[in-house]
């Protein structure tokens, strides 16, 4: 089993290496069946990897020690989900699961676009089995899921605890489908940039791609926070730390993407943005790779150091420097003529959104590299942690939803200074109503009284932008919810836009609301004794102590009671892992969409009294609910519709192209 | 870690409750947990950080302020130990490169936009009587309506 999975790896770097010399052959020399053979070779890298990756999930499950990465990472109690979930717990593990979901990604492309794109295809089936390549090397020389352990032992070192959570499950292989799904348009970009056709061709044809991979890497990342709020028990779900900004880097940039490719799509300007956009979102994702596994910034996430980190590098630059060159040899043609009708238009304002969104970026890059930069200029090393990116991001995401506020209430092309402020009139209204609410309310914290009212701003501004299309569309649906339905179904990507922009909105409700209001009391407390904070009251039941399957439990038990109405029962616990000696805070939650109330069991004492941390977190649920409503929007943006036809004679050869249809096609563009 | 040095820990955090203005909380969102796991101290539930707590509380009864806390941890661990760097000297570039990067590409975004928004000489509007205003309007919501969907779809 062990040398079948070796020799698949092999192949697979072979095959990887073969796609990219046959994908170049073929379309320098028209020859079509070098790309057909291009294509067959990814699809059997494929099936090899397929076969690997299976093996080693078996060997997971069966706990076949005799496999380095099985002994490290499961234990012979582990349950069978858990010890399949450590396929992404160790290093060459989640490497494999990178391949196997970028050479699927590849196959689906491969399949999706056997009729279409003759021109771009070779090219971006070379990048992609180039960036294959990388990873089929990394994991066949450098950290191979196949190595064996040498001797025999009869347990493993078992699953680290902190990941033995439902959480866990999903959390990794949602990033990595995000992370991954950027190598498609990165590819795309790179074919459009070596085959000149720089037209909107690539971004057309990689829309729902850049929408499903910015998606899955939202889910991801809000996986993560919500596996960070119940299993590390600090009482907060974003810590700032390296690998966590690592994520939300190229977030933001293919956020940026996203919203920039509608104004080359609609006048053709911004195409060297564009493509860098995309080149540093995909650099973004490697970057997020490489410091979980470089080492180089100490992050809770890391594997350690390793000589992978080396190798990374090496791919990063080569990769920048690469595509660096392509823009500057390309930049004539990828020069477009800026005009805009006026300066108060949509373009304007996307543009203003992506120098904010890319702004974030920037100022979470330097925060995250600026311990590296002042151990080489001062030779001292530092900390950049929470309290710095609290710091800086919270004006930046201000005025983000402020410009996210602003944007649909500005007309494409020009607006009128009329049409602006009849626009802005509601949703400026509810601003100040709000403001002065709140303030009324006794709310003083500044960020939270700016971000709380420019929500509402910005929630005016999308239910306008719902009612003046119902409006309009009940001239042909006089039922209203007909209408809205064919509004969004019609305009999804403008609507599921909005959807998404909602989600995001209360999303914001809940991390202002977090962030701003959060109260907190620790206390002693004997059997029989009550904890008051704010208008909870907590009453001390005491201690049980049980085993499970890995570890021994302490849980105490708590009665929880609101202004004198009986809520129920709470148990905070302390799990002790015996095999890797390590204790766990396992917190109790009840949540609601006013607050959630938030237990952590500091200690058990001898005498059976315990010291019990409790937080008072306000509306963190609507984080997770906003991001139920950004997956609904999202998904009905990127919902497909008809499939345009083969737009010409050429396009339809393309299965086994000739030269006569590389040269038509060419020809065409 | 054994009871007696845990209890020991719970009492002074709980003494430390009656003292002066600085606690524990506001000390240690400004530190780093020293076990390794490279986390804020705040956000730690290591066994490691129960005992930095108490160490902070300890130190609050001796009467030290923040200040004067975070300075002897920095004296022991090195500048590694704030969770976030100092506003001054070098580390000030750490606070400002962002928002001066922010406010230079602003403003030459802003610059580029009036450039490219630059009027050409405008074209008298062509005037119509509004009957056939009308029939245009109509005309131009009917392909702009076709426009759009054949666009998204």
């Amino acid at each position: 089993m062990i040398e079948i999975g070796k020799v698949a790896l092999l192949f697979s770097v072979i095959l990887s290496f073969y796609t990219i010399v046959v994908s170049y052959l073929g379309y320098r020399q028209r020859l079509g069946y070098f790309l057909e053979s291009s294509r067959r070779a990814m699809i059997s890298s494929f099936a090899l990897l397929t076969i690997a990756i299976t093996l080693l999930s078996y060997a997971l499950v069966t706990k076949n020690y005799e496999i380095k990465y099985v002994a490290e990472n499961v234990s012979n109690n582990l349950p069978a989900f858990y010890a399949f979930s450590a396929l992404w717990a160790g290093q060459s593990g989640s490497l494999l699961l990178w391949a196997w979901l970028l050479n699927l990604f590849i196959v689906i492309v491969i399949f999706q676009n056997r009729d279409r794109h003759l021109v771009l295809m070779p090219y971006v089936i070379a990048t992609l089995a180039g960036i294959l390549l990388f990873f089929m090397v990394l994991l066949a020389f450098f950290s191979n899921p196949f190595e064996r352990l040498g001797f025999t032992v009869m347990e493993g070192q078992g699953l680290n605890p902190l990941l033995q959570n439902p959480g866990m499950m999903f959390h990794p292989p949602t990033l990595y489908l995000g992370y991954v799904g950027f190598s498609v348009p990165f590819a795309f970009a790179i074919a459009a940039l070596l085959t000149r056709k720089l037209d909107s061709e690539w971004i057309v044809s990689t829309r729902r791609w850049t929408i499903f991979s910015w998606l899955l890497l939202t889910i991801g990342i809000v996986l993560g926070a919500k596996w960070a709020y119940v299993e590390l028990g600090w009482g907060g779900y974003w810590g700032w730390d390296p690998v966590e900004n690592a994520s939300f880097m190229p977030w933001l940039t293919g956020t940026a993407f996203l919203h920039s490719i509608m104004i080359q799509e609609r006048k053709g300007m911004l195409k060297i943005w564009n493509v860098s956009l995309i080149i540093i979102t995909f650099l973004l994702t490697i970057l997020g790779t490489f410091i979980t596994r470089s080492g180089i910034i100490a992050s809770v996430h890391s594997f350690g150091a390793s000589k992978l980190g080396y190798v990374f590098i090496v791919f990063l630059v080569t990769s920048a420097a690469f595509s660096l060159y392509l823009i500057l040899t390309r930049k004539d043609e990828l020069r477009s003529e800026n005009k805009l009708d006026s300066f108060l238009s949509r373009e304007s304002s996307f543009l203003f959104n992506n120098w904010i969104l890319v702004g974030a970026a920037f100022a979470i890059f330097w925060g995250t590299l600026f311990p590296v930069i002042s151990e080489a200029v001062r030779g001292v090393k530092i900390t950049v942690g929470p309290p710095f990116f609290n710091t800086i991001t919270i004006p930046i995401g201000i005025l983000l939803i402020l410009i996210t506020g602003i944007c649909p209430l500005i007309s494409w092309r020009k607006a009128t200074l009329n049409n602006f402020i009849r626009n802005f009139l509601y949703p400026g209204a509810v601003f100040v109503l709000l403001l002065i609410g709140l303030l009324l309310a006794g709310i003083r914290n500044l960020y939270a009284l700016m971000s709380f009212s420019l929500i509402g701003f910005v929630l005016t501004s999308i239910v306008m932008e719902f009612y003046r299309g119902v409006k309009a569309r009940r001239r042909y649906d006089p039922n209203v919810l007909v209408a809205l339905k064919n509004l969004v179904w019609k305009f999804r990507r403008r609507y599921g836009g909005y959807i998404v922009h909602v989600g995001v909105m209360l999303a914001f409700v809940g991390i202002t609301g977090s962030s701003a209001f959060s109260t907190e009391k620790d206390q002693i407390l004997k059997k029989g004794e009550i904890m008051t904070i704010k208008n909870y009251q907590l009453k001390f039941l005491g201690v049980d102590q049980f085993r499970t399957a890995n570890a021994e439990v302490l849980s105490a038990s708590f009665e929880v009671y609101q202004d004198g109405k009986r809520l129920g029962i709470l148990n905070p616990s302390k799990h002790y892992h015996p095999l890797q000696d390590q204790t766990m805070t396992e917190v109790a939650i009840r949540s609601t969409w006013k607050e959630d109330l938030y237990l952590i069991l500091g200690g058990v004492q001898s005498d059976g009294s315990v010291f019990l941390k409790v937080h008072i977190n306000p509306l963190v649920s609507w984080i997770w609910w906003g991001t139920y409503i950004l997956i609904v929007g999202a998904l009905i943006a990127m919902w497909p519709g008809r499939r345009p036809v083969a737009s010409s004679a050429g396009a339809r050869k393309a299965v086994q192209p000739d030269k006569a249809a590389f040269d038509l096609v060419e020809n065409e563009s | 870690m054994t009871t007696y040095p845990k209890i020991a820990i719970l009492l002074l955090i709980a003494t430390g409750l009656l003292w002066g203005t600085t606690t524990v909380s506001q000390v240690e969102k400004e530190l780093m947990c020293t076990c390794g796991c490279t986390m804020a101290l705040y956000t730690c539930e290591c066994g490691r950080s129960e005992e930095m707590r108490a160490e902070i509380q300890q130190m609050i009864n001796q009467g030290m302020d923040k200040e004067a806390i975070v300075a002897s941890y920095v004296a022991k661990f090195g500048e590694k130990i704030r969770s976030a760097p100092t506003k001054s000297g070098f580390n000030l570039l750490a606070w400002v490169t962002p928002f001066l990067a922010l406010l230079i590409v602003g403003v030459a975004l802003y610059r580029l936009l009036q450039r490219w928004s630059r009027h050409q000489p405008e074209e008298p509007e062509p005037v119509l009587p509004p009957e056939r205003q009308d029939q245009y309007v109509k005309q131009l919501e009917k392909e702009l309506q076709e426009f759009e969907e054949g666009e998204i779809s």
